[in-house]
Protein backbone atom coordinates (compact mmCIF):
# COMPACT_ATOMS: atom_id res chain seq x y z
CA UNK A 1 0.00 0.00 0.00
CA UNK A 2 0.99 3.53 -0.39
CA UNK A 3 0.96 6.07 2.11
CA UNK A 4 -2.09 7.68 1.35
CA UNK A 5 -3.38 4.26 0.99
CA UNK A 6 -2.12 3.29 4.26
CA UNK A 7 -3.25 5.96 6.04
CA UNK A 8 -6.89 5.65 4.66
CA UNK A 9 -6.80 1.77 6.19
CA UNK A 10 -5.68 3.15 9.58
CA UNK A 11 -8.30 5.57 9.97
CA UNK A 12 -10.88 3.11 8.67
CA UNK A 13 -9.57 0.46 11.00
CA UNK A 14 -9.77 2.87 13.83
CA UNK A 15 -13.11 3.60 12.66
CA UNK A 16 -14.44 0.04 13.08
CA UNK A 17 -12.71 -0.47 16.20
CA UNK A 18 -14.82 2.78 17.89
CA UNK A 19 -17.97 0.94 15.67
CA UNK A 20 -17.13 -2.19 18.06
CA UNK A 21 -16.60 -0.03 21.25
CA UNK A 22 -12.88 -1.79 21.75
CA UNK A 23 -9.57 0.22 22.91
CA UNK A 24 -6.55 -1.27 20.95
CA UNK A 25 -5.90 -3.87 24.13
CA UNK A 26 -9.16 -5.18 23.90
CA UNK A 27 -9.11 -6.01 20.23
CA UNK A 28 -5.43 -7.04 20.49
CA UNK A 29 -6.79 -9.74 23.17
CA UNK A 30 -10.25 -10.58 20.49
CA UNK A 31 -7.83 -11.61 18.09
CA UNK A 32 -6.25 -13.91 20.30
CA UNK A 33 -2.85 -11.33 19.98
CA UNK A 34 -2.46 -12.54 16.53
CA UNK A 35 -0.97 -8.81 16.82
CA UNK A 36 -0.07 -6.74 19.71
CA UNK A 37 -1.79 -3.53 20.68
CA UNK A 38 1.37 -1.58 19.54
CA UNK A 39 1.44 -2.98 16.04
CA UNK A 40 -2.77 -1.97 15.62
CA UNK A 41 -1.52 1.14 16.87
CA UNK A 42 0.87 1.47 13.77
CA UNK A 43 -1.51 0.29 11.50
CA UNK A 44 -4.13 3.02 12.59
CA UNK A 45 -1.58 5.56 12.42
CA UNK A 46 -0.94 4.29 8.90
CA UNK A 47 2.82 3.36 9.92
CA UNK A 48 2.60 -0.20 8.88
CA UNK A 49 0.08 -2.25 6.48
CA UNK A 50 -0.96 -5.99 8.00
CA UNK A 51 -1.38 -9.18 6.04
CA UNK A 52 -4.57 -10.44 4.27
CA UNK A 53 -4.36 -13.00 7.19
CA UNK A 54 -4.51 -10.51 9.85
CA UNK A 55 -6.98 -8.34 8.12
CA UNK A 56 -9.05 -11.28 8.06
CA UNK A 57 -8.95 -11.69 12.06
CA UNK A 58 -9.86 -7.77 12.21
CA UNK A 59 -12.68 -7.73 9.86
CA UNK A 60 -13.88 -11.15 11.67
CA UNK A 61 -13.48 -9.36 15.23
CA UNK A 62 -14.85 -6.45 14.81
CA UNK A 63 -17.45 -7.51 12.82
CA UNK A 64 -17.05 -6.05 9.54
CA UNK A 65 -16.76 -6.98 5.96
CA UNK A 66 -13.08 -6.59 4.24
CA UNK A 67 -14.69 -4.28 2.02
CA UNK A 68 -14.86 -1.74 4.66
CA UNK A 69 -11.07 -1.41 5.56
CA UNK A 70 -10.52 -1.21 1.37
CA UNK A 71 -12.77 1.56 0.73
CA UNK A 72 -9.32 3.81 -0.98
CA UNK A 73 -11.39 7.01 0.62
CA UNK A 74 -12.17 8.54 4.71
CA UNK A 75 -14.97 11.05 4.80
CA UNK A 76 -13.89 14.01 6.81
CA UNK A 77 -16.75 15.70 9.29
CA UNK A 78 -16.16 19.20 9.07
CA UNK A 79 -18.19 20.21 12.01
CA UNK A 80 -20.44 18.47 13.96
CA UNK A 81 -23.91 19.72 16.32
CA UNK A 82 -25.44 18.03 18.43
CA UNK A 83 -28.92 17.31 20.37
CA UNK A 84 -27.74 15.14 22.90
CA UNK A 85 -28.02 14.49 26.91
CA UNK A 86 -24.90 14.99 28.71
CA UNK A 87 -24.69 11.89 29.94
CA UNK A 88 -24.01 9.87 26.64
CA UNK A 89 -21.43 7.69 27.05
CA UNK A 90 -17.90 9.01 24.55
CA UNK A 91 -18.09 5.36 23.45
CA UNK A 92 -21.86 5.49 22.26
CA UNK A 93 -21.21 8.78 20.51
CA UNK A 94 -18.34 7.53 19.04
CA UNK A 95 -19.54 4.90 17.70
CA UNK A 96 -22.67 6.75 16.34
CA UNK A 97 -20.72 8.73 14.48
CA UNK A 98 -18.42 5.95 12.59
CA UNK A 99 -21.96 4.20 11.77
CA UNK A 100 -23.11 7.37 10.19
CA UNK A 101 -19.99 7.53 8.10
CA UNK A 102 -19.78 4.14 7.06
CA UNK A 103 -23.48 4.77 5.80
CA UNK A 104 -22.43 7.76 4.40
CA UNK A 105 -19.38 6.05 2.97
CA UNK A 106 -21.32 3.02 1.20
CA UNK A 107 -24.45 5.32 -0.03
CA UNK A 108 -21.19 7.49 -1.74
CA UNK A 109 -19.92 4.60 -3.30
CA UNK A 110 -22.98 3.42 -4.79
CA UNK A 111 -23.28 6.98 -6.19
CA UNK A 112 -20.33 7.29 -7.70
CA UNK A 113 -20.85 3.68 -9.55
CA UNK A 114 -23.82 4.82 -11.21
CA UNK A 115 -22.67 8.49 -11.78
CA UNK A 116 -25.48 8.84 -9.81
CA UNK A 117 -23.65 11.46 -7.28
CA UNK A 118 -26.51 13.76 -5.53
CA UNK A 119 -24.97 17.26 -5.34
CA UNK A 120 -26.59 19.15 -2.34
CA UNK A 121 -26.60 23.15 -2.81
CA UNK A 122 -28.11 25.27 -0.28
CA UNK A 123 -30.72 27.83 -1.18
CA UNK A 124 -30.00 30.41 1.52
CA UNK A 125 -26.25 30.52 2.00
CA UNK A 126 -26.37 33.99 1.48
CA UNK A 127 -29.72 35.16 3.99
CA UNK A 128 -28.09 36.20 7.32
CA UNK A 129 -30.15 35.19 9.84
CA UNK A 130 -30.90 37.83 12.30
CA UNK A 131 -34.40 36.79 13.78
CA UNK A 132 -37.52 35.07 13.57
CA UNK A 133 -38.47 37.01 10.15
CA UNK A 134 -35.21 35.41 8.40
CA UNK A 135 -36.14 32.15 9.51
CA UNK A 136 -39.79 32.30 8.17
CA UNK A 137 -38.05 33.86 4.46
CA UNK A 138 -35.01 30.88 4.41
CA UNK A 139 -37.98 28.45 4.60
CA UNK A 140 -40.16 29.99 2.12
CA UNK A 141 -37.18 30.25 -0.40
CA UNK A 142 -36.30 26.30 0.88
CA UNK A 143 -40.33 25.38 0.18
CA UNK A 144 -39.69 27.19 -3.56
CA UNK A 145 -36.19 25.84 -4.43
CA UNK A 146 -37.47 22.88 -3.18
CA UNK A 147 -40.26 22.76 -5.62
CA UNK A 148 -42.33 21.73 -2.10
CA UNK A 149 -45.08 24.35 -3.07
CA UNK A 150 -47.50 24.80 0.15
CA UNK A 151 -48.76 21.26 0.56
CA UNK A 152 -47.33 18.60 3.45
CA UNK A 153 -43.99 16.62 3.22
CA UNK A 154 -45.40 13.22 3.23
CA UNK A 155 -42.07 11.93 3.51
CA UNK A 156 -39.56 14.13 4.78
CA UNK A 157 -36.57 12.03 4.58
CA UNK A 158 -36.98 10.86 1.65
CA UNK A 159 -37.21 14.79 0.12
CA UNK A 160 -34.16 15.57 1.87
CA UNK A 161 -32.41 13.19 0.11
CA UNK A 162 -33.94 14.01 -3.07
CA UNK A 163 -32.39 17.20 -2.76
CA UNK A 164 -28.91 15.97 -1.80
CA UNK A 165 -29.09 15.50 1.87
CA UNK A 166 -28.25 12.27 3.76
CA UNK A 167 -30.25 11.12 6.18
CA UNK A 168 -28.83 8.22 8.70
CA UNK A 169 -31.60 6.54 11.03
CA UNK A 170 -30.89 4.95 14.61
CA UNK A 171 -32.84 3.69 17.12
CA UNK A 172 -30.57 4.52 20.36
CA UNK A 173 -31.85 5.43 24.08
CA UNK A 174 -32.98 8.88 24.11
CA UNK A 175 -29.80 9.94 25.24
CA UNK A 176 -29.11 11.51 21.96
CA UNK A 177 -32.31 13.10 19.86
CA UNK A 178 -30.38 14.15 16.05
CA UNK A 179 -26.84 15.15 14.96
CA UNK A 180 -26.53 17.50 12.21
CA UNK A 181 -22.84 16.90 10.10
CA UNK A 182 -21.21 19.19 7.80
CA UNK A 183 -19.15 16.57 5.19
CA UNK A 184 -15.73 18.02 3.66
CA UNK A 185 -16.88 18.55 -0.29
CA UNK A 186 -19.79 16.07 0.50
CA UNK A 187 -23.76 16.85 1.09
CA UNK A 188 -24.92 17.27 4.69
CA UNK A 189 -25.48 14.61 6.86
CA UNK A 190 -28.05 14.12 9.21
CA UNK A 191 -28.40 11.42 12.25
CA UNK A 192 -31.73 11.07 14.21
CA UNK A 193 -32.41 8.55 16.63
CA UNK A 194 -36.43 7.54 16.03
CA UNK A 195 -36.75 4.82 18.91
CA UNK A 196 -39.99 5.52 21.16
CA UNK A 197 -40.62 9.26 19.22
CA UNK A 198 -43.72 10.14 17.50
CA UNK A 199 -43.17 10.91 13.82
CA UNK A 200 -44.28 14.46 14.56
CA UNK A 201 -40.79 15.12 17.22
CA UNK A 202 -38.54 12.97 14.88
CA UNK A 203 -39.53 15.05 11.77
CA UNK A 204 -38.99 18.23 13.64
CA UNK A 205 -35.71 17.28 15.26
CA UNK A 206 -34.11 16.62 11.39
CA UNK A 207 -35.19 20.06 10.53
CA UNK A 208 -33.89 21.28 13.60
CA UNK A 209 -30.53 19.63 13.20
CA UNK A 210 -30.74 21.15 9.66
CA UNK A 211 -31.03 24.71 10.48
CA UNK A 212 -28.01 24.44 12.59
CA UNK A 213 -26.23 23.00 9.77
CA UNK A 214 -26.97 25.48 6.85
CA UNK A 215 -28.84 28.35 8.40
CA UNK A 216 -26.22 31.16 8.43
CA UNK A 217 -27.11 32.80 11.77
CA UNK A 218 -25.51 36.31 12.02
CA UNK A 219 -22.55 36.71 14.72
CA UNK A 220 -24.95 38.24 17.37
CA UNK A 221 -27.07 34.82 17.28
CA UNK A 222 -24.64 32.57 17.38
CA UNK A 223 -23.27 34.09 20.75
CA UNK A 224 -27.07 33.84 22.09
CA UNK A 225 -27.54 30.11 22.14
CA UNK A 226 -30.66 29.82 23.68
CA UNK A 227 -32.38 32.22 20.96
CA UNK A 228 -30.20 30.16 18.23
CA UNK A 229 -31.70 26.97 19.44
CA UNK A 230 -35.32 28.47 19.48
CA UNK A 231 -34.53 30.09 15.82
CA UNK A 232 -33.81 26.43 15.24
CA UNK A 233 -37.06 25.05 16.74
CA UNK A 234 -38.61 28.10 14.35
CA UNK A 235 -37.08 26.91 11.17
CA UNK A 236 -38.31 23.56 11.46
CA UNK A 237 -41.47 24.70 12.49
CA UNK A 238 -41.96 27.10 8.64
CA UNK A 239 -40.42 24.29 6.59
CA UNK A 240 -43.21 22.29 7.87
CA UNK A 241 -46.05 24.04 7.97
CA UNK A 242 -46.38 27.51 5.51
CA UNK A 243 -47.50 30.28 7.44
CA UNK A 244 -49.92 30.59 4.32
CA UNK A 245 -50.98 27.92 5.03
CA UNK A 246 -51.73 28.07 8.82
CA UNK A 247 -53.52 30.86 8.60
CA UNK A 248 -55.94 29.71 5.95
CA UNK A 249 -56.62 26.94 8.37
CA UNK A 250 -56.43 29.01 11.79
CA UNK A 251 -58.17 32.23 9.78
CA UNK A 252 -55.69 35.28 9.32
CA UNK A 253 -57.50 37.10 12.00
CA UNK A 254 -56.29 37.34 15.81
CA UNK A 255 -57.95 34.61 17.81
CA UNK A 256 -58.73 34.45 21.40
CA UNK A 257 -59.63 31.39 22.03
CA UNK A 258 -58.70 28.17 19.69
CA UNK A 259 -60.17 24.19 20.24
CA UNK A 260 -57.70 21.26 20.63
CA UNK A 261 -59.95 20.14 17.53
CA UNK A 262 -58.31 23.03 15.45
CA UNK A 263 -55.11 22.12 16.43
CA UNK A 264 -55.37 18.26 16.01
CA UNK A 265 -56.68 18.19 12.63
CA UNK A 266 -53.53 20.94 11.44
CA UNK A 267 -50.88 18.39 13.02
CA UNK A 268 -52.39 15.51 11.50
CA UNK A 269 -52.15 16.97 7.73
CA UNK A 270 -49.12 18.79 8.12
CA UNK A 271 -47.15 16.21 10.72
CA UNK A 272 -45.95 18.94 13.15
CA UNK A 273 -46.62 19.50 17.03
CA UNK A 274 -49.26 21.01 18.10
CA UNK A 275 -46.77 22.75 20.71
CA UNK A 276 -44.93 24.10 17.77
CA UNK A 277 -48.27 24.88 15.90
CA UNK A 278 -49.14 26.81 18.84
CA UNK A 279 -45.71 28.59 19.44
CA UNK A 280 -45.85 29.70 15.78
CA UNK A 281 -49.14 30.76 15.74
CA UNK A 282 -47.61 33.30 18.72
CA UNK A 283 -44.80 34.34 16.93
CA UNK A 284 -46.93 35.35 13.78
CA UNK A 285 -49.18 37.56 16.33
CA UNK A 286 -52.58 34.94 15.79
CA UNK A 287 -52.61 34.59 19.63
CA UNK A 288 -50.88 36.60 22.84
CA UNK A 289 -47.97 35.99 24.61
CA UNK A 290 -50.18 35.32 27.67
CA UNK A 291 -52.70 32.98 25.68
CA UNK A 292 -49.58 30.99 24.57
CA UNK A 293 -48.44 30.32 28.22
CA UNK A 294 -52.10 29.45 29.04
CA UNK A 295 -51.69 26.86 26.44
CA UNK A 296 -48.57 25.46 27.24
CA UNK A 297 -49.97 24.94 30.91
CA UNK A 298 -52.97 23.63 30.01
CA UNK A 299 -51.31 20.98 28.03
CA UNK A 300 -48.35 20.15 30.69
CA UNK A 301 -51.00 19.52 32.82
CA UNK A 302 -53.26 17.62 30.75
CA UNK A 303 -50.97 15.23 28.45
CA UNK A 304 -47.23 15.65 30.22
CA UNK A 305 -44.42 17.48 29.12
CA UNK A 306 -43.71 15.23 26.47
CA UNK A 307 -46.75 14.00 24.90
CA UNK A 308 -50.10 15.66 23.36
CA UNK A 309 -53.16 15.06 21.78
CA UNK A 310 -53.61 13.77 18.03
CA UNK A 311 -51.49 11.68 15.66
CA UNK A 312 -49.78 11.85 12.74
CA UNK A 313 -50.08 8.65 10.85
CA UNK A 314 -46.99 9.32 7.68
CA UNK A 315 -44.21 7.38 7.02
CA UNK A 316 -40.90 8.53 7.56
CA UNK A 317 -38.01 6.27 5.66
CA UNK A 318 -35.88 6.61 3.14
CA UNK A 319 -35.81 4.37 0.50
CA UNK A 320 -33.29 6.06 -2.49
CA UNK A 321 -30.22 3.94 -0.60
CA UNK A 322 -31.90 0.96 -1.85
CA UNK A 323 -33.45 1.97 -4.40
CA UNK A 324 -29.46 2.47 -6.23
CA UNK A 325 -28.60 -0.56 -4.83
CA UNK A 326 -31.25 -2.40 -7.01
CA UNK A 327 -30.57 -0.35 -10.15
CA UNK A 328 -26.79 -1.30 -9.74
CA UNK A 329 -27.78 -4.97 -9.57
CA UNK A 330 -30.03 -4.52 -12.14
CA UNK A 331 -27.75 -2.76 -14.29
CA UNK A 332 -24.62 -5.41 -13.46
CA UNK A 333 -22.99 -2.45 -12.03
CA UNK A 334 -22.29 -4.15 -8.57
CA UNK A 335 -22.10 -8.13 -7.86
CA UNK A 336 -24.79 -9.53 -5.01
CA UNK A 337 -21.60 -9.71 -3.11
CA UNK A 338 -21.01 -6.23 -3.60
CA UNK A 339 -24.58 -5.62 -2.68
CA UNK A 340 -24.93 -7.21 0.63
CA UNK A 341 -20.70 -5.40 1.45
CA UNK A 342 -22.77 -2.23 0.71
CA UNK A 343 -26.09 -2.79 2.69
CA UNK A 344 -25.31 -5.06 5.07
CA UNK A 345 -27.93 -7.47 3.90
CA UNK A 346 -27.41 -10.91 3.54
CA UNK A 347 -25.93 -12.96 0.09
CA UNK A 348 -29.31 -14.86 0.15
CA UNK A 349 -31.73 -12.25 0.64
CA UNK A 350 -30.24 -10.02 -1.60
CA UNK A 351 -30.37 -13.11 -4.35
CA UNK A 352 -34.10 -13.14 -3.21
CA UNK A 353 -34.88 -9.69 -3.97
CA UNK A 354 -37.22 -9.97 -7.87
CA UNK A 355 -35.28 -7.63 -10.08
CA UNK A 356 -37.75 -5.15 -11.73
CA UNK A 357 -38.69 -5.20 -15.30
CA UNK B 1 -19.36 -31.63 -20.79
CA UNK B 2 -17.81 -34.94 -19.91
CA UNK B 3 -15.66 -34.45 -16.93
CA UNK B 4 -11.85 -33.27 -17.55
CA UNK B 5 -9.50 -34.62 -15.30
CA UNK B 6 -7.54 -32.36 -12.48
CA UNK B 7 -9.61 -29.49 -13.95
CA UNK B 8 -9.81 -27.05 -10.54
CA UNK B 9 -13.24 -25.44 -9.80
CA UNK B 10 -13.07 -21.95 -7.94
CA UNK B 11 -16.39 -21.38 -6.73
CA UNK B 12 -18.08 -17.97 -4.94
CA UNK B 13 -20.33 -16.96 -2.29
CA UNK B 14 -23.60 -17.15 -4.70
CA UNK B 15 -23.03 -20.45 -6.34
CA UNK B 16 -22.18 -22.09 -2.79
CA UNK B 17 -25.40 -20.89 -1.44
CA UNK B 18 -27.16 -22.11 -4.84
CA UNK B 19 -26.06 -25.75 -4.23
CA UNK B 20 -26.39 -26.29 -0.47
CA UNK B 21 -29.89 -24.22 -0.84
CA UNK B 22 -30.86 -26.97 -3.98
CA UNK B 23 -28.70 -29.75 -1.94
CA UNK B 24 -26.80 -30.38 -4.60
CA UNK B 25 -23.40 -29.30 -3.12
CA UNK B 26 -22.50 -32.99 -1.71
CA UNK B 27 -23.43 -34.33 -4.45
CA UNK B 28 -21.34 -31.64 -7.05
CA UNK B 29 -17.87 -32.46 -4.78
CA UNK B 30 -18.91 -36.26 -5.71
CA UNK B 31 -16.99 -35.66 -9.07
CA UNK B 32 -14.00 -35.32 -7.19
CA UNK B 33 -13.26 -31.82 -8.83
CA UNK B 34 -10.54 -30.25 -7.31
CA UNK B 35 -12.78 -27.07 -5.62
CA UNK B 36 -11.70 -24.59 -4.41
CA UNK B 37 -12.63 -21.40 -2.39
CA UNK B 38 -11.37 -18.61 -0.55
CA UNK B 39 -11.53 -17.69 3.26
CA UNK B 40 -13.82 -14.25 2.66
CA UNK B 41 -16.07 -16.53 0.88
CA UNK B 42 -16.55 -18.83 3.49
CA UNK B 43 -16.98 -15.62 5.47
CA UNK B 44 -19.84 -14.30 3.77
CA UNK B 45 -21.98 -17.54 4.46
CA UNK B 46 -23.48 -16.00 7.49
CA UNK B 47 -26.74 -18.51 7.68
CA UNK B 48 -25.89 -20.59 10.62
CA UNK B 49 -26.68 -24.36 9.28
CA UNK B 50 -25.73 -23.67 5.80
CA UNK B 51 -21.20 -22.41 7.19
CA UNK B 52 -22.01 -25.12 9.32
CA UNK B 53 -22.04 -27.12 6.25
CA UNK B 54 -19.58 -25.60 4.52
CA UNK B 55 -17.35 -26.27 6.73
CA UNK B 56 -17.61 -29.64 7.23
CA UNK B 57 -17.11 -30.29 3.48
CA UNK B 58 -14.06 -28.10 3.94
CA UNK B 59 -12.93 -30.19 7.39
CA UNK B 60 -13.42 -33.13 5.13
CA UNK B 61 -11.45 -31.49 2.25
CA UNK B 62 -13.98 -32.18 -0.16
CA UNK B 63 -13.29 -28.32 -0.66
CA UNK B 64 -10.24 -26.49 0.05
CA UNK B 65 -9.55 -22.59 0.98
CA UNK B 66 -6.70 -21.11 -0.70
CA UNK B 67 -5.75 -17.61 0.62
CA UNK B 68 -2.27 -17.26 -0.98
CA UNK B 69 -3.27 -14.40 -3.08
CA UNK B 70 -1.44 -11.56 -2.32
CA UNK B 71 -3.48 -8.68 -0.92
CA UNK B 72 -1.94 -5.98 -3.36
CA UNK B 73 -3.43 -7.92 -6.21
CA UNK B 74 -6.91 -8.54 -4.37
CA UNK B 75 -7.00 -4.64 -3.86
CA UNK B 76 -5.97 -4.34 -8.39
CA UNK B 77 -8.26 -6.43 -8.84
CA UNK B 78 -11.20 -4.73 -6.65
CA UNK B 79 -10.01 -1.48 -8.12
CA UNK B 80 -10.56 -2.70 -11.84
CA UNK B 81 -13.75 -3.79 -11.09
CA UNK B 82 -15.12 -1.25 -8.84
CA UNK B 83 -18.45 -3.12 -8.67
CA UNK B 84 -17.26 -6.46 -7.13
CA UNK B 85 -16.56 -7.11 -3.67
CA UNK B 86 -13.16 -8.44 -1.82
CA UNK B 87 -14.57 -11.56 -1.83
CA UNK B 88 -15.24 -11.22 -5.53
CA UNK B 89 -11.66 -10.28 -6.09
CA UNK B 90 -10.72 -12.83 -4.01
CA UNK B 91 -12.24 -15.72 -6.32
CA UNK B 92 -10.99 -13.83 -9.34
CA UNK B 93 -7.93 -13.50 -7.89
CA UNK B 94 -7.56 -17.15 -7.36
CA UNK B 95 -9.09 -18.51 -10.59
CA UNK B 96 -6.19 -16.13 -12.80
CA UNK B 97 -3.49 -17.60 -10.66
CA UNK B 98 -4.19 -20.82 -11.07
CA UNK B 99 -5.56 -20.60 -14.16
CA UNK B 100 -8.99 -22.25 -13.20
CA UNK B 101 -12.51 -22.55 -14.06
CA UNK B 102 -14.42 -19.58 -12.40
CA UNK B 103 -17.81 -21.28 -10.55
CA UNK B 104 -20.21 -18.11 -9.99
CA UNK B 105 -23.48 -17.33 -10.36
CA UNK B 106 -23.03 -13.26 -9.95
CA UNK B 107 -23.20 -11.99 -13.55
CA UNK B 108 -21.24 -9.43 -13.21
CA UNK B 109 -17.98 -11.38 -11.47
CA UNK B 110 -18.87 -13.75 -14.56
CA UNK B 111 -18.38 -11.10 -16.59
CA UNK B 112 -15.22 -10.40 -14.95
CA UNK B 113 -13.70 -14.08 -15.59
CA UNK B 114 -14.55 -13.56 -18.90
CA UNK B 115 -12.36 -10.79 -19.29
CA UNK B 116 -9.43 -12.10 -17.76
CA UNK B 117 -9.74 -15.01 -19.47
CA UNK B 118 -11.15 -17.75 -17.22
CA UNK B 119 -13.34 -20.13 -17.93
CA UNK B 120 -16.19 -19.51 -16.33
CA UNK B 121 -19.82 -21.29 -15.44
CA UNK B 122 -22.33 -21.02 -13.16
CA UNK B 123 -25.29 -22.92 -11.11
CA UNK B 124 -27.12 -24.40 -14.14
CA UNK B 125 -23.67 -26.17 -15.93
CA UNK B 126 -23.48 -27.64 -12.59
CA UNK B 127 -26.52 -29.20 -12.87
CA UNK B 128 -25.98 -30.39 -16.49
CA UNK B 129 -22.66 -31.80 -15.92
CA UNK B 130 -24.05 -33.27 -12.74
CA UNK B 131 -27.20 -35.20 -15.23
CA UNK B 132 -24.75 -35.52 -18.12
CA UNK B 133 -22.80 -38.03 -15.85
CA UNK B 134 -25.97 -39.35 -14.72
CA UNK B 135 -25.36 -38.94 -10.80
CA UNK B 136 -28.54 -36.99 -10.95
CA UNK B 137 -31.86 -37.97 -13.29
CA UNK B 138 -33.42 -35.81 -15.99
CA UNK B 139 -36.21 -35.74 -13.63
CA UNK B 140 -34.49 -34.26 -10.24
CA UNK B 141 -32.55 -31.87 -12.94
CA UNK B 142 -35.47 -30.23 -13.80
CA UNK B 143 -37.21 -29.96 -10.54
CA UNK B 144 -33.56 -28.28 -9.68
CA UNK B 145 -33.60 -25.95 -12.41
CA UNK B 146 -37.35 -25.01 -11.23
CA UNK B 147 -36.45 -24.76 -7.65
CA UNK B 148 -33.15 -22.40 -8.73
CA UNK B 149 -35.97 -20.01 -10.54
CA UNK B 150 -37.45 -19.36 -6.78
CA UNK B 151 -34.00 -19.20 -4.83
CA UNK B 152 -32.12 -17.07 -7.25
CA UNK B 153 -34.58 -14.58 -8.56
CA UNK B 154 -32.01 -12.78 -10.70
CA UNK B 155 -31.82 -16.13 -12.83
CA UNK B 156 -32.97 -15.73 -15.96
CA UNK B 157 -36.20 -18.08 -16.51
CA UNK B 158 -35.69 -18.00 -19.84
CA UNK B 159 -32.26 -19.70 -19.63
CA UNK B 160 -33.38 -22.16 -16.51
CA UNK B 161 -36.42 -23.67 -19.02
CA UNK B 162 -33.94 -23.02 -21.59
CA UNK B 163 -31.49 -25.39 -20.10
CA UNK B 164 -34.08 -28.01 -18.73
CA UNK B 165 -35.02 -28.26 -22.91
CA UNK B 166 -31.64 -29.30 -23.43
CA UNK B 167 -31.41 -31.59 -20.44
CA UNK B 168 -34.68 -33.58 -21.93
CA UNK B 169 -33.42 -33.56 -25.51
CA UNK B 170 -29.59 -34.66 -23.91
CA UNK B 171 -31.83 -37.88 -22.28
CA UNK B 172 -33.79 -38.76 -25.09
CA UNK B 173 -30.65 -38.96 -27.61
CA UNK B 174 -28.73 -41.07 -24.31
CA UNK B 175 -31.40 -43.35 -24.22
CA UNK B 176 -31.86 -43.74 -28.15
CA UNK B 177 -27.85 -44.45 -28.19
CA UNK B 178 -27.68 -47.02 -25.38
Amino acid sequence: MKTEQLEIFGARLKSARMIAGLSLRELSDKIDNEVTKQSLSKYENGQMQPTSKVLQSLAKALNQKIDFFLLNSFTQFESISYRKKQDLPKKEEEAILERARAYYENYSEIEIILGAKSKFINPVSELIINGYEDVEQAATILRKEWDLGLQPISNLIEMLESVGIKVYVIEHSDKIDGVSIDVENGSPLVIINVADKPLERIRFTILHELAHSFLRFSEAIKSDSKLLEKLCHYFASCLLLPRTKLLEMIGGKKRTYIQIEELKSIKNFFGISIRAIVYRLKQIGIITENYHKRWSIWLNKTYGSKNEPGSYLGVEKSYRFMQLINRALSEELISISKAAALTGVNIQDIKRIEPVG
Amino acid sequence: MAKEDNQILVKDACIIIDLIELDLLKTFLLMHYDVITTSAVVSEITDETQRLYLESCIAKELIKTEDNGTLMDIMNLKEKYRGLSYADATVLEVAIRKSSTLLSADKLLRKAGIKEKSIVHGTLWIIEILHYNRIITCEIASEKIKKLILINKRMSSELCFSTIRKIEKEETAYHLNK
